[in-house]
């Protein structure tokens, strides 16, 4: 048994009702979790497993939903591990992982900047690239930008 | 004039003040102002050390526009920042001047289709001079600063009037 499936062995002793599943795709093992226990999963990943730092928090836009990805590190271990969870794409909204590591706040206002998903309990959940007066979100794939701003043309 | 001539030494020579080069003071110290907005930066940045010696030109960065002559808008220009360069270039007094550096300032560069980035930041300030590239080296900048200078050795007036 490698230590993906002993991580999932685990977590399925603590928290039994959650769905998951492991998938194995690109270069790091996948875990896919359920929307409303990802930061408890997350929290025990990092308590329990040792995966100590976030090293990467985004989204993708997939056309019908929106995925978020969450890259973890460990160092103790040497191992990275992927966690995926699906947003609904009309109203994408999910806890905030900034309790488990402090480091989610800047990438969740990012993520909320270009994708508009909105993180519940985030601290200062305002956008950190784009002018705070920018209307929408720019890497949804049905994205078009207002024809000006601030009277200057926007050339799309 | 005549009484006055002769009471000085040989080196002292009079003129009128619009044949003389007006402008002479203000294009051998072209002070610009310690900005950038991208990549170019750093060529602008070397062109500024030792190596290509800005300040043989009279030209050394200025940390504020208020002291500011020359704006260099070295690399892209988001529409976020075009504000911010709208507001500095509004800082600057009189008489002010404006070296487009680099694809991306002059026309939107590599970013042209994106729809954070201004296609050329003559679309909000007035420019004077562009510099070609991506990035520009210091010569290709020099060579714009001369061009600069050059335009400002032709304007006939003492008191250039508001743009």
């Amino acid at each position: 048994m490698n230590r993906i499936e002993k991580i999932v062995k685990m977590i399925r002793k603590e928290e039994p009702e959650v769905l998951l599943r492991t998938e194995e795709e690109g270069q790091f093992p996948v875990l896919r979790v359920e929307r409303d226990r990802v930061v408890p999963v997350l929290r025990l990943l990092r308590d329990d497993f040792g995966f100590e730092s976030l090293m990467c928090e985004t989204a993708s836009d997939r056309g019908d939903r929106i995925d978020l990805i969450y890259h973890l590190f460990s160092t103790p271990h040497r191992e990275t591990l992927v966690v995926k969870t699906v947003l609904s794409r009309e109203k994408p909204q999910v806890e905030t992982a900034e309790d488990v590591w402090k480091s989610a706040n800047w990438y969740e206002r990012e993520i909320f900047d270009l994708f508009g998903v909105e993180f519940i309990g985030h601290s200062d959940l305002v956008r950190i690239l784009l002018p705070q007066d920018w209307v929408g979100h720019p890497l949804r794939k049905d994205y078009r930008p207002a024809p000006e701003y601030h009277g200057m043309k926007i050339e799309y | 004039m005549g009484l006055l001539e002769h009471k000085l030494p040989e080196n002292v020579f009079f003129t009128k003040l619009d044949q003389l080069t007006m402008r002479w003071g203000l294009r051998n110290s072209l002070w610009y102002m310690l900005f950038a907005t991208a990549c170019c930066a750093i060529e602008l940045m070397q062109t500024g050390m030792s190596r290509y010696d800005f300040d043989r030109f009279g030209m050394i960065p200025r940390a504020t526009p208020r002291q500011s002559d020359l704006m260099i808008v070295a690399g892209t220009v988001t529409y976020k920042m075009a504000l911010r360069i709208k507001r500095l270039y509004g800082q600057m007094p009189e008489p002010k001047y404006v070296i487009s550096m680099g694809s991306c300032a002059n026309c939107g560069g590599g970013f042209v289709h994106s729809y954070s980035v201004l296609n050329g930041v003559d679309k909000i300030i007035p420019v004077d001079v562009y510099v070609p590239g991506c990035p520009p080296r210091p010569e290709a900048l020099m060579e714009g600063c001369m061009k600069l200078m050059e335009k400002i050795d032709q304007e006939p007036r003492l008191v250039r009037s508001a743009r």
